[in-house]
């Protein structure tokens, strides 16, 4: 499988490590920007995205999961399809209407499938596939 | 192992303008297609909605939750 690079985006000369993956729960792919968070467990993204993957998104299974102030935020799972490059594969993300952060967030529920490196001299984030 | 795969053109345009559409589209989301916004709303479901109206392939819209000034300073 190959790898795939990435190049950060930047704020006032500061690296984001945003990468677009495609998500869907039918036919077809919807490619969504998402924040590589290391800190966070499971992938989320807000509730609007599962609107837009059609998820009735309180059907989901119910977890609470700390966000950065300490507080407690309901997150609802569902099993979507993920595409990042040419690697698809099938996972539960987290969905929640009460994220709070400006990004949807890729977790490590999807980075523990890859050998991920920041590298901060060449601007680029690369994801290599572990061998199944 | 082969050659590593790389952005396309469109998502390497979000990277080199990700400063300009916070200052722009901060708090909402943006579909991104030929290099270009070609919509901006408060959902995903309604800026490929828009796309669509123009005529364009949902599925060649990349979709961005643009954070705002704020949101980026308490991330960073």
């Amino acid at each position: 499988m190959r790898s795939i690079e990435f190049n950060y985006a930047k704020h006032r000369q500061r690296d984001i490590p945003l990468v677009p993956v495609s998500l869907r729960t039918g036919g077809k792919w919807s490619e969504v920007w998402a924040y590589v968070d290391s800190g966070s467990f499971y992938s989320l993204f807000d509730d609007k995205v599962a609107e837009l993957l059609g998820l009735d998104l309180l059907k989901g299974e119910k977890v609470l999961a700390v966000v950065g102030d300490g507080s407690f935020i309901p997150v609802y799972l569902h099993k979507v399809g993920m595409r990042i490059g040419i690697d698809e594969f099938a996972l539960k993300i987290g969905f929640s209407s009460k994220l709070g952060v400006g990004f949807n967030l890729l977790g490590m529920d999807v980075l523990d499938r890859y050998r991920v490196t920041f590298d901060n001299r060449l601007g680029k984030i690369i994801f290599e596939p572990h061998e199944e | 192992m082969k050659g590593a795969l790389i952005m396309n053109k469109n998502q390497e345009w979000v990277t080199e303008n990700f400063e300009a559409l916070v200052s722009k589209y901060g708090g909402k989301y943006v579909g991104v297609i030929n290099e270009g916004v070609i919509a901006a709303a408060m959902t995903p479901k309604a800026v490929l909605e828009e796309a669509r109206r123009k005529g364009e392939n949902e599925e060649d819209v990349s979709l961005l939750k643009v954070p705002t000034e704020e949101e980026l300073v308490c991330v960073l």
